[in-house]
């Protein structure tokens, strides 16, 4: 299965992928509408860590046994065909058992009081049905998010 | 804390914020290695210090709302035709520390470029001119001594041989190879690109004066090896597996000035690469110690030689000085292979601004002295010349070809091919764009995938470019074009300037 | 008589897991899945939501479909009554014989109650367990308007939230020094019980309810410190224990629970078990032990269900987690929260008013357990750590300190295989 695959000698710390994640995941599909009208802050799916000089974004990666969904107790959380683990924010109970069990931290908390439930990474499943890549990989400009199927066969390069 | 010395206030840069677009995504905070951005979490709003800003614009470029643009204080000194605000600006900075202004990247005075004085020909109804997609069309060259003659023998069953032996030669896909640039000066990310993008391209990259990292061993038939004054990293090994070996004597944006990397930039691996201690300042000598005279490089270029078995053609590179052709003429005579000579606009880590601006001349005079010199003593075959230090563009390369040249080498086009956009703050060692840094947080800014892709396509649309004016000219290989100067006309230039260059005047 | 391939005992979160596990490797075969419950695979952890008035559907956590998706037949509603080991067989309820290829027992647990002087026949006498249970709460919900909960245990603490929102007078008696014990430590048992309070919760501790006064109708609690809360509803939640009501008189062994192996094998061939009624492994120190959690029932289910399909895939044990998602603040843990003995470190870190609080549980460099309040995004990572045993004596006190818990403090190498490589994720990683 295809994923994000997160090339931390790479990632340059311009949160690119958490302004892509989120207008992506909005209703006006602007970033400053999504930040500024949405309320859309903080909830980018991808996050990124920087302790300089390293830095990486880090988003769901789709495990075959995902802890996330094991945990979900209403069933959001669900693995699709596809492989992609998929959560329904409409059923989230916001009982955070995905945000205990993901040992990537990759299931997010939606703390605010009017709208409390998870969200993680749904790898951009409606760009992907339209041929696009994920957005946070389009964003990065250094090709530190990769969409592709796997490692493996790639020289690993290293800053020193 | 609002105190600070007067005139910091006149800062050349204002970084705009546009605060609704702004959505405090932090980009620019990490982005900004000069710390002229930083957010207050108090106010939820980010700030911008301006009188730190370098203008780099990483920041404008970075960000994802277009929130951001640098633009010129419209406050910064005032300025009259003699007291540019630079200028101002210079006298107050060393009013304020007694120092010697250091800065990089190339002389950014408005000097006359004799480039954009040159026009080329084209053929029209008397000589046809040629398409470059349906016909052939030659880029490729080489690099080295040229025989006068050659002898050709019959060996048995009829098949002809070479009989003289040739001195070694570089081949080269297109006349252009990528410039000295070291290892510790700019970042081992960048100079993998340089020697991917050279390897795909069949062309060559420049290791600089800083050695041959460990990890770039497997681009190295397309390197060339540079011995300084410094001799860093330089050892048997080291010499044998390039494909040919530089003398620096000089550099185009410092001549007659040596090198320093201080020692807190010589981290670990640049000092076993360069094979220094870590930590020590890496000085390259204003002189070579051993070379005072022609003679004494003449020992210097054998001891090459005899190195590398005469295997590899042995370069000299010197900057483009008033009396270039003379010594030029001595270089040929003591046995080099190709001269390069790098002119007064060529980019530098770090070199005092008084020297940069002032010291040279321009690689397009320096290589019509030189050319026209070495065919006047008729050695002009026994070396090739390389052009350096100032070429900007396709039409740069055909008209410095046109002038003499056999190949250029690129530099401050290649940095700006990954990003660079002319801050002239290299020497601060934080270059926000990842080039000439070796901050591991910066130096990662480089990924050598993108990078050598980027370079690739310059270089490659720059050579589409020189067939379409060869093409236009009725030329179908750049041999053909070596110091034809027949195919330029000057424009604008005093016909003395015009003399110089060996071209006549448009309408002539 | 209805012949199966596969026979699972119980609809809920194991069993889904088990067929979840079968259909991996097996498409074809038939499943059967037998409940005495009304509906079917519903979600227990939300009973709460159901007696604050949301529709049964909502409990359903696969969708309505799930079972014919997955080509499961369903008898819901029926209730097995025998077990017959030897015959490889099930009498249901009316007499009905269900004969199996192989079992999985997926009973789940059954609420533990205590002997109370008064709590028989009495109509707003309550468990807090499974839907019947919520139901009758939920339809007499008008009868009542004090209520004690007996128990301050998670389910306890539950109920006790739900009906104070639904304004009863709330009043919670436990026998144990604090609420929460078993999930929390001391410190954030503290700061739960006075979010609690705050809500107007009562809370008695070191007490327990001696009698349940009144005849039909309660009219209150006598507590055996000798105090008396008038209230017309009482709930029992001390805690579930494994339901052991069908295996008795079946040479299955069980002893608090049943017992498995890692393949969740019973020491019969083809029966299986998974969920509340096993006693499995627990990965904080080893031991089998009855673990009722859903993340776990589900796993376990999951492994059974591809052993019974044919496959030997061993069950790495289970951690447990907890989640309080009904506080004001949430409060998240898991492994061990409060160390048994002087070889294991604590540290704990909060700020004055309580709106944050971090405690890790370490022994000989290895993270064993942890509480956090308030800040809890990225607590997985400590779940993580905790499973993947890395010496984290290092980086203890940034897990402490840092609000947000990342991936930047582990190990490079560990972090750049999860990065960049092939997913092999597993329940052992």
């Amino acid at each position: 299965m295809k994923k994000v695959i997160i090339i931390e000698d790479f990632c340059i710390a311009c949160y690119n992928c958490e302004v892509a994640c989120v207008a992506t995941h909005s209703r006006s599909e602007d970033p400053v509408k999504a930040y500024k009208r949405e309320g859309l802050r903080g909830r980018s799916n991808a996050v990124v860590e920087v302790e300089s000089p390293v830095a990486f974004s880090v988003m769901c990666r789709h495990c075959r046994h995902p802890w996330c969904m094991d945990a979900c107790i209403s069933g959001a959380i669900q693995r699709l065909d596809n492989g992609i683990v998929y959560l329904d924010e409409g059923r989230c109970v916001g009982c955070w058992g995905c945000v205990v069990g993901c040992p990537y931290g990759a299931a997010h908390p939606n703390l605010t009081v009017k709208d409390k439930h998870a969200f993680k990474c749904d790898l951009c499943i409606d760009r992907l049905e339209i041929g696009l890549k994920p957005a946070c990989v389009e964003a990065c400009p250094n090709r530190a998010l990769i969409y592709d199927e796997t490692m493996e066969k790639r020289a690993e390069v290293h800053t020193p | 804390m609002l105190f600070k010395k007067p005139q910091i206030q006149y800062y050349p840069y204002i970084v705009q914020r546009d605060d609704y677009r702004c959505v405090r995504c932090l980009g620019c905070v990490e982005q900004c290695s000069y710390d002229a951005t930083f957010y207050d979490e108090e106010l939820d709003m980010l700030w911008n210090k301006h009188e730190a800003c370098v203008g780099c614009k990483r920041c404008e470029a970075m960000c994802p709302t277009d929130a951001l643009k640098i633009i010129p204080n419209p406050s910064r000194p005032y300025e009259h035709q003699s007291w540019k605000w630079d200028l101002v600006m210079d006298a107050y900075l060393q009013a304020n520390t007694g120092s010697i202004i250091i800065t990089g990247i190339g002389n950014d005075k408005p000097y006359r470029v004799s480039f954009d004085h040159l026009l080329l020909d084209a053929c029209q109804v008397t000589n046809p001119s040629i398409d470059p997609l349906r016909e052939p069309m030659e880029l490729r060259t080489f690099l080295g001594r040229k025989v006068q003659k050659i002898e050709l023998a019959e060996a048995e069953g009829g098949n002809i041989t070479l009989k003289t032996r040739l001195a070694p030669q570089l081949q080269l896909e297109t006349p252009i190879m990528f410039s000295a640039m070291s290892y510790g000066a700019i970042n081992l990310n960048f100079q993998e690109s340089m020697a991917r993008a050279a390897v795909r391209l069949g062309t060559y990259w420049n290791t600089g004066e800083g050695g041959l990292h460990k990890r770039l061993y497997p681009y190295v038939n397309s390197g060339i090896v540079q011995v300084a004054s410094g001799r860093f990293g330089v050892s048997r090994d080291y010499l044998k597996v390039a494909a040919a070996a530089e003398i620096k004597i000089g550099q185009g944006a410092k001549p007659g000035i040596g090198g320093h990397l201080p020692g807190e930039k010589v981290n670990p691996d640049i000092a076993e690469t360069r094979m220094i201690p870590p930590g020590s300042d890496a000085i390259s000598p204003a002189p070579h110690h051993d070379i005072y005279s022609i003679e004494d490089l003449r020992q210097l270029i054998y001891a090459i030689k005899e190195t590398t078995r005469y295997e590899k053609p042995v370069f000299v590179k010197i900057a483009a000085v008033h009396n270039v052709a003379a010594i030029a003429s001595g270089i040929a005579r003591a046995g080099a292979d190709v001269i390069v000579i790098d002119g007064f606009r060529g980019g530098t880590g770090a070199a005092p601004k008084s020297v940069r601006d002032h010291i040279g001349i321009p690689v397009e005079v320096a290589i019509a002295a030189v050319d026209r010199r070495l065919r006047a003593e008729g050695i002009r075959n026994e070396v090739s010349i390389v052009a350096t230090g100032g070429i900007r563009s396709s039409a740069d390369v055909i008209k410095i070809i046109a002038l003499g040249a056999d190949a250029i080498y690129i530099a401050t086009a290649a940095m700006l091919a990954v990003g660079c956009t002319l801050c002239q703050t290299c020497n601060t060692g934080r270059c926000a764009w990842g080039i000439t840094t070796n901050d591991p947080r910066l130096a990662r800014r480089q990924n050598p995938d993108i990078a050598s892709e980027q370079l690739y396509n310059l270089v490659r649309g720059w050579s589409h470019e020189m067939k379409e004016m060869l093409g236009a000219m009725g030329i179908n290989s750049i041999e053909s074009l070596k110091g034809n100067r027949l195919r330029l006309r000057s424009i604008g230039l005093t016909e003395k300037e015009s003399e110089i260059l060996g071209v006549l005047p448009a309408g002539e | 008589m209805i012949k199966s391939e596969y026979v699972i005992v119980g609809a809920n979160v194991a069993a889904v897991g088990a067929i979840d596990g079968i259909r991996r490797h097996d498409t074809k075969s038939s499943i059967l899945s037998i409940s005495y419950e009304p509906i079917g695979s519903y979600s227990k952890a939300m009973l709460a939501g159901y007696i604050e008035g949301a529709a049964h559907q909502w409990l359903e956590y696969r969708g309505k479909g799930y079972f014919d998706r997955m080509g499961v037949k369903c008898l819901i509603g029926r209730r097995v009554t025998v077990l017959d080991i030897e015959k490889s067989r099930l009498l249901l309820e009316g007499g009905e014989e269900v004969c199996y290829k192989k079992l999985l027992l997926a009973v789940g647990g059954a609420p533990f109650k205590p002997a109370i002087k008064g709590a028989e026949n009495k109509e707003l006498v309550f468990t807090f367990t499974e839907f019947l249970d919520a139901q009758k709460i939920r339809d007499t919900l008008k009868k009542f308007n004090d209520v004690a909960v007996i128990g301050a245990g998670f389910t306890g603490t539950e109920i006790a939230y739900t009906l104070n929102k639904l304004n009863k007078k709330v009043t919670v008696v436990e026998l144990g020094d604090r609420a929460l014990v078993k999930a929390l430590d001391p410190k954030s048992s503290e700061i739960a019980e006075s979010l609690m309070r705050d809500e107007g919760i009562e809370f008695y501790l070191n007490d327990t309810v001696e009698e349940i006064a009144g005849d039909r109708e309660i009219t209150g609690v006598r507590l055996k410190g000798g105090k008396v809360i008038p209230c017309q509803a009482v709930v029992t939640a001390i805690g579930v224990i494994p339901n052991g009501q069908l295996i008795s008189g079946t040479p299955l062994k069980f002893d608090r629970g049943l017992d498995v192996d890692e393949f969740m094998r019973t020491n019969i061939p083809d029966v299986y078990g998974a969920g509340d009624v096993v006693k499995a492994v627990d990965i904080t120190d080893g031991q089998k032990r009855s673990l009722p959690l859903w993340p776990l029932a589900y796993q376990q289910g999951l492994v059974a269900g591809i052993n019974m399909a044919g496959s030997m895939y061993p069950y790495a044990g289970g951690l447990p987690m907890n989640s309080l998602k009904f506080l004001k603040l949430p409060i998240l843990s898991a492994g061990i929260t409060t160390p048994p003995d002087a070889s294991y470190e604590t540290l704990s870190t909060g700020d004055p008013k309580n709106s944050f609080y971090r405690s890790l549980v370490l022994k000989d460099g290895r993270l064993k357990g942890f509480v956090t309040i308030g800040a809890i995004d990225g607590a997985g990572v400590l779940t993580g750590l905790i499973r993947s045993k890395i010496d984290v004596s290092g980086i203890k006190e940034k897990l402490l300190y840092k609000k947000r818990i990342g991936l930047m403090q582990l190990p490079r190498d560990w972090r750049n295989k999860i990065f960049t490589r092939r997913d092999e994720t597993a329940y052992h990683d």
